[in-house]
């Protein structure tokens, strides 16, 4: 299990903070992590619909189109979090923060109050089990 | 005794002011008290963190704390204001060689 799974919420990405996200994503690609890169919530749409980008979110992506690495808007969520061992989120800047920090846990596909916190929370993060 | 907590990375591209980021460091703190291995990366919006009254606290818990030196230098970060305590580094150095079982968290804005 060494996957990562990249989550797109932020609707817009001509923003230094996607190109930091995607540039991170990139980076894991590079050091042949295989890499899943999708969109939820309000940033459905964001990458696969003609993405407007700063020009390095640009190279980035092509950067990625280039090792196999293609968004997604309709990636199962639940399973590819099971499947991943860290979880990348561009969250939307407009979310409640709620809760703080969401800890989900590797090898366990979420429930739908998960999925609707994952669009909600802070920050999530994938978590050992315990 | 309780088992060591596997090793953590958090990459650290947000703000301390944003969202979840003060109670996700606070959680990485507590992995290195527990006497987990912990490394913090400040890059992008992160570096203002550097700055923040919360970073003293996690060299002292024992977590290695670096910065990304391409996003320094795009923010004009005065090395100055860089605690000793940071290595100058870099995204692919921070990301290549995870331990088996290591646990990488992200914060963006």
């Amino acid at each position: 299990m060494n996957r990562v799974l990249a989550l797109v919420a932020a609707p817009r990405l001509d923003t230094p903070e996607a190109t930091e996200f995607l540039r991170t994503v990139a980076a894991l690609r590079a050091l042949d992590r295989p890499v899943d890169l999708a969109e939820i919530g309000r940033g459905v749409g964001a990458l696969t619909k003609d993405p407007v980008l700063t020009p390095d979110g640009d190279r980035y992506l092509a950067a990625l189109a280039e090792d196999g690495v293609h968004p997604r808007a309709d990636l199962d969520v639940s399973r590819a979090v099971s499947e991943a061992f860290a979880l990348l989120l561009l969250p939307d800047p407009v979310r409640p923060g709620t809760p703080a920090v969401l800890r989900l846990v590797r090898g366990r596909a979420l429930d739908a109050a998960a999925l609707t916190a994952l669009g909600q929370a802070g920050q999530v993060v994938i978590d050992a089990p315990r | 005794m309780p088992a060591v907590p596997p090793p953590l990375r958090l990459l650290l591209a947000a703000p301390p002011t944003a969202p979840g980021v003060g109670p996700l460091l606070e959680a990485a703190r507590a992995v290195a008290v527990e006497g987990g291995s912990v490394a913090v990366f400040f890059t992008d919006a992160g570096l203002a963190g550097l700055s923040d009254a919360s970073v003293a606290p996690l060299g002292d818990a024992g977590m290695r704390l670096s910065l990304c030196a391409r996003s320094a230098r795009a923010r004009g970060l005065d090395p100055a204001r860089v605690p000793a305590s940071v290595t100058w580094s870099s995204l692919t150095a921070f990301l290549r060689d995870l331990e088996p079982g290591t646990r990488l968290w992200s914060a963006f804005p």
